[in-house]
């Protein structure tokens, strides 16, 4: 059960509209290493997890990725609310403007729309948070990415706080691995799927 | 000593240590000065400079000033929450979580009562509602009715 506070995690404050940072930042919304990607995907691995305090993990990350997705919005909104006919097309933002005006829609910023297949909940304790592992730090890259091109400090300083919490996360799901393990056969990790094997579950 | 096996990741897991206060704790993105990683293209004091109080939305300096300390107490308590997720027998960062759950809760009843609220519940009357800007919208976000 979801509940909301009017507030974002962390305050955007854009005060120039620039439509070519936000073809780029979208990507952290609609992309395949956003967090609406992240978000589902942990949201989706947490019911089948062996471990309770790991579904908890899942649920909690996967609560504040949501967070994350509100305030890749509110950049992206932020940086095309005042958007002039002329700025939408010397920006390059005119394909995205013909389908979406200055709506919000989830895409990479190549143009790929947002995809289950960007995620996967594999229903395997390891293998779940393998791929969250490697999820957090492909999110990371991206923010890398940003940050090295994008210049503004109004929107750095989001981007900057986002990419130390992909840090922190995957931190945790290093710990939560760690946790799975005292599970298993511990001369055998693979020997079963805590997940569904459940006659081996000690 | 964490027991290492072949064709396995290993992951340390954290012991907690000193924490930052909540404002350094915003501006880094984390609570744990040891998770604090940050990329070159980032300077040290865009690390260490939290959102001047400006940065947070509210009609006077009053709201915009309790709604960085909520912005800033509710995170450390967020960090934390995480932690205890895959730390559940630490006493002591619980202790150090409900202190900051407690003094989250109080501010945001303050903001409710004094400003805006945040969550639906907290109206005291059918009014209140409409009060709180949208949070996408920036700092000099105002209501429109």
């Amino acid at each position: 059960m979801w509940c909301y506070e009017k507030r974002l995690q962390f305050p955007v404050n854009i005060k120039r509209t620039c439509a070519k940072t936000a073809k780029l930042i979208i990507s952290q919304y609609g992309g395949p290493d956003g967090e609406l990607s992240a978000s589902l995907r942990y949201l989706s691995q947490r019911y089948t997890m062996p471990l309770k305090t790991v579904g908890g993990l899942l649920t909690d990350i996967g609560t504040e990725e949501l967070g994350h997705m509100e305030m890749i919005c509110a950049m992206v909104y932020q940086l095309t609310k005042d958007l002039s006919v002329e700025e939408v097309e010397k920006e390059g933002f005119a394909p995205y403007y013909i389908d979406h005006t200055t709506g919000i829609w989830p895409q990479a910023a190549a143009g790929l729309p947002f995809s289950a297949v960007e995620f996967q909940s594999k229903g395997d304790a390891v293998t779940d948070l393998m791929e969250n592992l490697a999820a957090e730090q492909k999110a990371r890259t991206v923010y890398d990415n940003l940050l090295r091109v994008i210049k503004e400090p109004d929107v750095r300083e989001p981007l900057k706080f986002l990419r130390s919490r992909e840090i922190v996360h995957f931190q945790r799901f290093g710990e939560a691995l760690e946790r799975t393990k005292e599970k298993l056969n511990s001369r055998n990790f693979y020997y079963f799927n805590p997940e569904f094997d459940k006659q081996f579950l000690q | 000593m964490q027991k290492q096996h072949l064709a396995m990741a290993e992951i340390l897991v954290q012991e907690m240590d000193e924490l930052y206060e909540p404002e350094q704790a915003l501006a880094a993105g984390t609570v744990f000065p040891a998770l604090n990683l940050p990329f070159f293209a980032i300077t040290e004091e865009m690390m260490e400079k939290a959102p001047s109080a400006k940065s947070y939305q509210g009609k006077t300096e009053a709201q915009q000033k309790k709604l960085k300390k909520l912005t800033e107490i509710s995170f450390v308590a967020d960090d934390l929450n995480l932690y205890l997720c895959t730390h559940p027998e630490d006493e002591k960062a619980f202790e150090i979580f409900q202190e900051y759950a407690k003094q989250k809760k109080q501010l945001l009843e303050e903001l409710g009562e004094e400003h805006f609220p945040l969550c639906a519940e907290d109206a005291g009357e059918l009014a209140d509602r409409k009060k709180a800007p949208s949070p996408w919208k920036g700092a000099d976000a105002y209501v429109v009715l």
